[in-house]
């Protein structure tokens, strides 16, 4: 699995966060939370930070960044994956702001939204993280997947 | 477009009513009306405002789909998502058939126990949930394609109208393509302000009379219409009110002639890419600087 993080920004769902922490666990990523400043609930054993531009300075420099955003120009898809990767997936409803995203490394990093045949619909959290570690499971290894 | 046309959901026993409703999210979310029925087995008892809000399906379309049974259908082909490791995964072969087939049922289990004949099983195992992993098979078979589908696939034929004049309309169109509440708009003021300059150049001049941007919640549609007055340039004198409608997909607009004859145009936007396209493979992006061969061959 190329992805090797998963940043949380500002959830608010228990349950969306429970079970990102639970399917990032099995697949070996480290996920990092920001919480919220009315956080109620904070999940064990993962980082915690208050900050992107603090957790990208503390990464490698060969990471690159996939955000999983409704305002991407680019689907999942057309993108150039990368070796070493870190997700990043925004509260379920503020998504992450732009001026977050400024605070990435720009050649490193990508937004991108998951298609749709729906206007005015979108995918919870949870199911984008998966679409998107599916994209990854696909891409690393071919067809053989359900083998 | 995609070629399944009618796709059948049937979940088993689900322990929480949150994990088939994330499903039923994602699933008319990706395929819209093409998923055709969700049905619930299970004896307990559902709060169908639960299912509503969880998976944000407007209500009327929500009641047309959903049934909840207390006993099982009999599925004879289609798949089954199960996360018992006790029954063996068919190949992503003999699942990935069933994009090609009009339709498909798709039975996620919770229990473990299903054993259907005829039914292909599917399940990456990274996932821990039968939900989860029914996202994934929706993403394999159907979501990633989405992003192949073209929209507009006619041909339009584009009055005589200057070429340069409606590459910089598309463009400052492309560049003003916003997303209000997960809908397309096009800046009402972008749009007559990129007309005045063409306009210009014919000694008209367009005025904002009035815009309406308008969101049919229950259809999942918006609709965009933006009422220009014209004037010439020379006097202000009036000349007639136009309207230029916008539905998501298509634009459809006043324009002016070589000659100087007002004319109207359709466009289609797409969104997602942030293109403005005459058809399937002319179009005019606002982060492309180069224009595309097909843009140039259709030009010259």
């Amino acid at each position: 699995m190329n992805v090797k993080y998963v940043i949380l920004y500002k959830l608010k769902n228990r349950k969306n966060i429970e079970d990102i922490v639970n399917i990032c666990r099995r697949l070996n990523i480290e996920v990092i939370y920001i919480p919220r400043e009315d956080s109620e609930y904070v999940p064990e054993n993962v980082q915690i930070s208050r900050d992107i531009y603090e957790i990208v300075h503390g990464l490698e420099d060969n990471v690159s960044f996939i955000v999983l955003e409704t305002y991407g120009d680019k689907y999942l898809t057309e993108i150039d994956l990368g070796e070493n990767i870190c997700v990043i997936v925004g509260a379920e409803d503020t998504g992450i702001p732009e001026i977050e995203i400024n605070k990435l490394p720009r050649d490193r990093t990508h937004v991108v939204k998951i298609p749709m045949g729906v206007y005015g619909a979108s995918y919870n959290v949870v199911t984008s993280l998966i679409m998107m570690l599916t994209e990854c499971l696909i891409r690393t290894y071919d067809e053989g997947i359900l083998d | 477009m995609l070629k399944t046309r009618k796709l059948n959901i049937i979940y088993v026993e689900p322990f929480d009513i949150f994990y088939p409703s994330v499903l039923l999210r994602t699933a008319y979310s990706a395929l819209g009306k093409s998923l055709t029925s969700f049905t619930l087995i299970t004896r307990r008892r559902v709060r169908l405002g639960d299912i509503a809000r969880y998976s944000r399906v407007p209500i009327p379309r929500l009641r047309e789909i959903l049934s909840i049974r207390e006993e099982h259908v009999n599925v004879s082909t289609g798949v089954l998502v199960s996360t018992n490791k006790d029954i063996t995964t068919s190949s992503i072969g003999r699942i990935m058939k069933f994009k090609e087939m009009e339709e498909l049922t798709i039975v996620v289990d919770e229990t473990g126990e299903m054993r259907q004949d005829g039914l292909e099983v599917f399940r990456t195992g990274f996932f821990d949930h039968p939900a989860y992993e029914a996202v994934a098979l929706l993403y394999i078979l159907y979501i990633r394609d989405l992003a192949l589908v073209k929209k507009f696939k006619e041909h339009k034929s584009i009055p005589d109208i200057d070429y340069g004049e409606l590459i910089y309309f598309m463009r400052n169109i492309a560049s003003s393509i916003s997303i209000m509440n997960n809908y397309p708009i096009i800046d009402p003021r972008s749009v007559v302000y990129t007309l005045r300059h063409v306009f210009r150049n014919h000694n008209m001049l367009l005025d904002l009379a009035k815009a309406e941007i308008g969101i049919d919640y229950s259809d999942n549609r918006v609709i965009e219409k933006v009422i220009v007055d014209i004037y010439r340039y020379r006097d202000l004198r009036y000349i007639r009110t136009e309207t230029i409608l916008f539905d998501g997909e298509r634009l459809d607009t006043i324009f002016v002639t070589r000659s100087g004859a007002l004319t109207r145009v359709s466009l289609y936007v797409d969104s997602d890419r942030r293109e403005v396209c005459v058809d399937a493979n002319v179009c005019v992006s606002s982060r492309r600087e180069d224009m595309s061969e097909e843009l140039l061959s259709f030009l010259f």
